[in-house]
């Protein structure tokens, strides 16, 4: 069951430690898969098979209703492109002045360093609201720009933080030798910081990869053409259950909503959600300083 | 020489100059917080004139510059109503158990996941569990109603089968927060353990070995390697999360809230929707947010100052 | 040579000068509107026919259908407002929009003379929800409800050999035996009567003797309704519903759509809140409802009867869906004006809701309000028209623009009719005027919600009904809480004179 290190001699409470976590680790994984399961079990479901039986793991009936009425929809596909747009850029500049702002900050002898940080802070808890942010985007001429989209959640403090301490704990002694070496500080940030911080990288690129897939709220200020529209923005208005607020109006809820919920959950999610296992080698252990240290 | 002179004027222009000297040694350094700072004035500092909303009478003709004060009335009318007390208190009630029943729970699956040597059952462990983060709470919701329902709910079936009283966990004031916080752990954990890993990595395998031929069992070099490995990582993450106890979510809240729980399911986050709802008020809303924020901010710097004083990681250090 | 080039190009710029100011002849009115997902605004034949008719160019801005309000906030704050605005809620921000002199006061300009079709349709009673201050600052989008009913599976009644119910008691008795009695026949005790979502619905309590809070009784008195004889003996009512297994007992988790979902499912038998006659006609041809109960049927019943009573008098408000309103420093008022009071003719009604003749639908009767469409032509009316579009959603005569709701074929229709006339016997409708419409009413409400007492209230409710308090406590709640904490707002109410 191990793996190479168990050259090493094993003792019993080894195999107990190792059987608790596959055992916990896996149930919880089992259940962690259970709505995703049904989620997309359900977007191919019959919506009359569904009201008798929401747990059906295997329906009688498969329809592809819904996905044909996704796909037919006219901004699904000018969604995608804009998503895609914002997701690629947003995530690269984003990590690029991360970087830029983050190694700086973890130097904790350079002077005004604490107040920057604190402004840095702040803007965790404080913001304008939405209409300073709206004449803000008008006068910059970005309102149905796509970068409207991108440049104000940029950076996050949050992110920022963790990309600073993570820098933070890596061995100064590479840092200080090509310091030494005469290497000047953008040098030493490339050439020696970033190989090393390929975890952290990996890790806040996918959370602002995934950050920017699935906002929605600034195109709702910013873009007043249906077509600049992002991906979960124009799935928002499709899942809209489009007699709520006129009820008892004549129109009545014509699709069966639930089953195009799921459907559109499943396109719109999916693609976000196979970025993950590219990411995920750079999480594996040891991985980064063992290259390193050769 | 330079010794003569820093003792004969000690003035601020030889201050000046060594901070020229220092501004230009460290050039580079100071370079590179060029754009974040433009970024950081720009999109967060220039709006944030919009703060003073909170203390006005918000009019749309006149805008945020030209509306009148009515300094702290708005203030005055949360602090004054009702049921403010009753918010404030499910709120950090309920964001406080859910620290404290939540927040380990990503560290020690990734602990966890760190003993598995079985790449193939890792990485597939790891996929599957971040997965209900991507799922929003209507959908997640939903599906953990269906499951607890007491008619037709997978579990109160699986309690019936096995000779057991049905438990009524969605209409119950006692159950509510076991949902809210089983539900979240559900959906948050394995999303949270990514950050853990990304720790992980930077622990120099060095140590591990030596630890082996020290004779340190495996618990005993999670305890004494691994732990203290991502330890910066835990109290920077806990001292982020305290900043976020006036913040339960409100997707996830309206969902499970009812008119059976909702004694204690009223939080700010519901409650700012209803007055919004009902009165579609700019200023109100904005003060009632400022409130949260202010808060926020004072638990996320003391937090910070505790953990700088015990020799923590803090955000200066 | 550089000289005929610069000719050349001055010639091109004086004709494209030409060219823009033949193009311009015409003025263009932007607008923002609430329109669903399939609309499409871009290049949209229904718009620019709606232009056409008024003479102008019509331009729609379509923000999220489900953050409309969002965007209108923005809008409305930007100092750049279009000429024409769908105010979605007319609450305390459109009335502060109205003070704030934002909004065009239309009150002079809502005559014979420059609305005339406005001035034909709109009634003093449709306008009062538009009133701020008594100055008018929009012109409502009305449609006057057609009658509601409850709906119930007539295969069920059938098989048990039951009534439609007509009074409290019937109701009682016939929710219990679908609980009860396994009307689908499937072995499973798995079937309610029915689930609540909106307490004080007028499809119930007018059987207790109740009446809104702002109509006053014979003698004049106006009474909060929770605090009017007759609101314990309806929530007992309920409440012994509950205890007895006829009612879902997981009502008060029931989310907007869910008893619909539950209704089709076969789980329950009987829906009131919401429920127009059309529906009934509708449901039955539903594809799913049809999936899962083949022998389905649906009927319609009236609002429940007060013991005795052969006919009951049922409260409607006018129907108001939001308001137009016309930007107060709009450069083309007149224009504006002229393509608003459009939207009240018949022919505009029938253009925004149902599109062009031949190109998104077949034909349309006048008589019998009866559409005929292809397959190829619904497509196309969706993304061009929409009920969300009208700016009036009823013909002049009151009338709905297509019978029966959505009517394609003539046996619709005539169940439809069958339907009306049925629960038409049982009932006559009583207009009155909302509370929404009276001055300084919205302020004390919205005091009430910020203080939660209608969450209280709500709360004590369902409790009473799950039978988790006793009808003591229920009833000294009512009287020593939640009756004086809603005095400030019924002494609004009791100064208006509403309804009297």
């Amino acid at each position: 069951m191990p793996g190479k290190r168990s050259a090493v001699r094993k003792t019993a409470d080894e195999y107990v430690i190792s059987g608790f976590s596959h055992l916990i680790v896996g149930v919880f994984a089992l259940l962690c898969f259970i709505p995703i399961l049904l989620v997309i079990i359900y977007s191919f479901t019959p919506y009359d098979l569904y009201l008798k039986n929401h747990f059906d793991f295997f329906p009688s009936r498969l329809t592809l209703d819904a996905y044909r009425m996704v796909t037919n929809y006219r901004y699904i596909w000018t969604g995608y492109g804009n998503t895609l747009y914002i997701t690629f850029f947003g995530s690269i500049l984003s990590l690029i002045v991360l970087v830029l702002t983050g190694y700086p900050l973890s130097k904790k002898d350079l002077k005004g360093r604490n107040v920057y940080m604190t402004l840095w802070i702040i803007t965790m808890f404080f913001s304008g609201g939405m209409i300073p942010n709206y004449f803000l985007i008008r006068t910059l001429g970005l309102l149905n720009n796509r970068w409207s989209l991108i440049l104000p959640g940029l950076v996050s403090c949050y992110n920022l933080i963790l990309m600073k301490n993570y820098i933070q704990g890596l061995p100064g002694s590479l840092e200080e030798a090509a310091l030494i070496d005469g290497a000047n500080d953008l040098v030493v940030l490339v050439r020696i910081v970033l190989p090393l911080s390929a975890p952290i990288l990996a890790t806040l690129g996918l959370f602002t990869a995934v950050g920017y897939w699935n906002s929605y709220f600034n195109a709702i200020m910013y873009m007043t053409k249906r077509a600049n529209w992002p991906l979960q923005l124009v799935l928002r208005e499709l899942l809209f259950e489009s007699a709520v607020n006129e009820m008892t109006a004549m129109d009545e809820r014509v699709s069966t909503p639930f089953l195009l919920k799921m459907a559109s959950i499943v396109v719109a999610t999916v693609p976000i959600m196979c970025i993950y296992p590219f990411l995920q080698k750079y999480f594996m252990t040891g991985l980064a300083l063992g290259g390193v240290k050769e | 020489m330079e010794k003569t002179i820093n003792q004969r004027v000690p003035t601020p222009l030889t201050k000046r100059n060594s901070l020229k000297r220092y501004i230009w040694k460290k050039r580079w350094l100071y370079l590179m917080c060029i754009p974040g700072l433009v970024y950081l004035i720009l999109f967060h500092y220039v709006p944030m004139y919009g703060i003073m909303m909170a203390f006005q009478n918000f009019s749309f003709k006149k805008g945020i510059f030209g509306s009148p004060f009515n300094n702290f009335a708005n203030f005055q009318e949360l602090f004054g109503s009702q049921i403010f007390y009753r918010v404030l208190r499910n709120s950090l009630f309920l964001s406080i158990t859910r620290l404290i029943f939540s927040f380990p729970v990503p560290i020690i699956l990734a602990l966890l996941i760190n003993e598995i040597r079985s790449k193939v059952y890792k990485r597939m462990a790891q996929t599957l569990m971040y997965l209900p983060h991507f799922l929003s709470w209507v959908v997640l919701g939903g599906i953990v109603v269906n499951m607890l329902s007491m008619t037709d709910g997978l579990v109160n079936d699986l309690i019936a089968a096995s000779g057991g009283q049905k438990i009524n966990f969605l209409g119950s004031v006692d159950w509510f927060r076991t949902v809210i916080i089983g539900s979240h752990i559900w959906k948050e954990a394995g999303w949270g353990t990514i950050i853990y890993l990304s720790a992980l990595t930077a622990i120099n395998p060095e140590y591990y070995e030596a630890a082996k031929v020290d004779g340190a069992n495996r618990f005993q070099q999670t305890l004494y390697i691994t732990l203290p490995g991502i330890s910066g990582t835990i109290v920077i993450m806990l001292i982020l999360a305290i900043g976020g106890l006036m913040n339960n979510g409100f997707e996830q809240i309206f969902l499970f809230k009812n008119n059976l729980n909702q004694s204690v399911a009223e939080v700010f986050e519901t409650y700012v929707y209803q007055v919004g709802i009902a009165g579609g008020r700019y200023s109100y809303s904005t003060a009632v947010g400022l409130f949260k924020n202010v808060v926020g901010a004072v638990l996320v710097f003391s937090s910070n100052l505790i953990a700088q004083k015990l020799g923590q990681p803090s955000f200066y250090s | 040579m550089k000289k005929t080039l610069s000719i050349v190009l001055a010639l091109l710029f004086a004709l494209s000068c030409m060219g823009a100011a033949l193009a311009e002849d015409k003025v263009t009115i932007t607008m923002i509107q609430r329109l669903p997902a399939a609309y499409i605004v871009e290049d949209n034949p229904v718009i620019a026919a709606w232009g056409d008719r008024t003479g102008v160019i019509i331009e729609v801005e379509a923000p999220p259908i489900s953050n409309y309000s969002d965007r209108l906030n923005v809008v409305m704050a930007s100092d750049d407002l279009p000429d024409l605005i769908y105010v979605q809620n007319l609450n305390n921000t459109y009335q502060q929009w109205a003070r704030d002199g934002l909004l065009l006061d239309l009150t002079d300009y809502l005559t014979p003379e420059i609305m005339p079709n406005a001035c034909k349709v709109l009634t003093q009673d449709e306008l009062a929800g538009c009133l701020v201050d008594g100055r008018l600052y929009s012109l409502p989008r009305v449609q006057t409800k057609p009658l509601d009913c409850i709906t119930y599976r007539g295969d069920w009644l059938e098989k048990l050999g039951l009534e439609v119910p007509k009074t409290a008691q019937e109701f009682a008795d016939v929710m219990l035996a679908f609980a009860k009695q396994d009307p689908d026949d499937n072995g499973i005790d798995d079937t309610y009567g029915f689930s609540i979502r909106n307490f004080n619905d007028r499809n119930l309590i007018h059987a207790f003797g109740l009446r809104p809070s702002d109509v006053p009784d014979e003698n004049g008195e106006y009474t909060v309704m929770e605090g009017q004889e007759g609101y314990m003996t309806y929530l007992t009512w309920l409440r012994d519903m509950y205890l007895n297994g006829a009612l879902d007992p997981e009502w008060y988790l029931t989310q907007s759509y869910e008893d619909q979902d539950k209704f089709f499912a076969g789980k329950i038998g009987a829906l009131y809140t919401d429920i127009i006659i059309n529906h009934v006609t509708q449901w039955a041809a539903n594809a799913t409802f049809v999936a899962v109960n083949p022998e389905g049927t649906v009927v319609a019943g009236p609002s429940l009867l007060p013991e005795g009573a052969d006919k009951v008098g049922v409260y409607y408000a006018p129907q108001v869906w939001g308001g137009y309103a016309i930007n107060a420093d709009s450069e083309h008022i007149e224009e504006t004006l002229r393509v608003l009071d459009d939207g009240y003719t018949d022919e505009c009604v029938t253009l925004l809701f149902k599109g062009i003749e031949g190109l998104t639908y077949t034909s349309l009767d006048p008589e019998t309000r009866v559409i005929t469409l292809t397959p190829e032509q619904t497509a196309l009316a969706d993304q061009w028209c929409a009920s969300y579009a009208t700016i009036n959603y009823q013909l002049s005569n009151k009338d709905m623009i297509i019978a029966g709701g959505t009517s394609t074929n003539e046996v619709e229709l005539a169940n439809w009719m069958a339907a009306n006339d049925f629960v038409s016997s049982l009932e006559y409708r009583i207009s009155y005027l909302g509370e929404g419409t009276i001055p300084g009413y919205n302020d004390e409400s919205t005091k009430l919600t910020n203080d939660g007492v209608y969450s209280e209230r709500n709360e004590k409710i369902t409790q009473y009904i799950c039978g988790q308090i006793t009808e003591e406590e229920m009833a000294s709640y009512l009287q020593n809480v939640y009756v004086p904490a809603c005095e400030p707002m019924m002494n609004v109410i009791r100064a208006s004179g509403i309804n009297k």
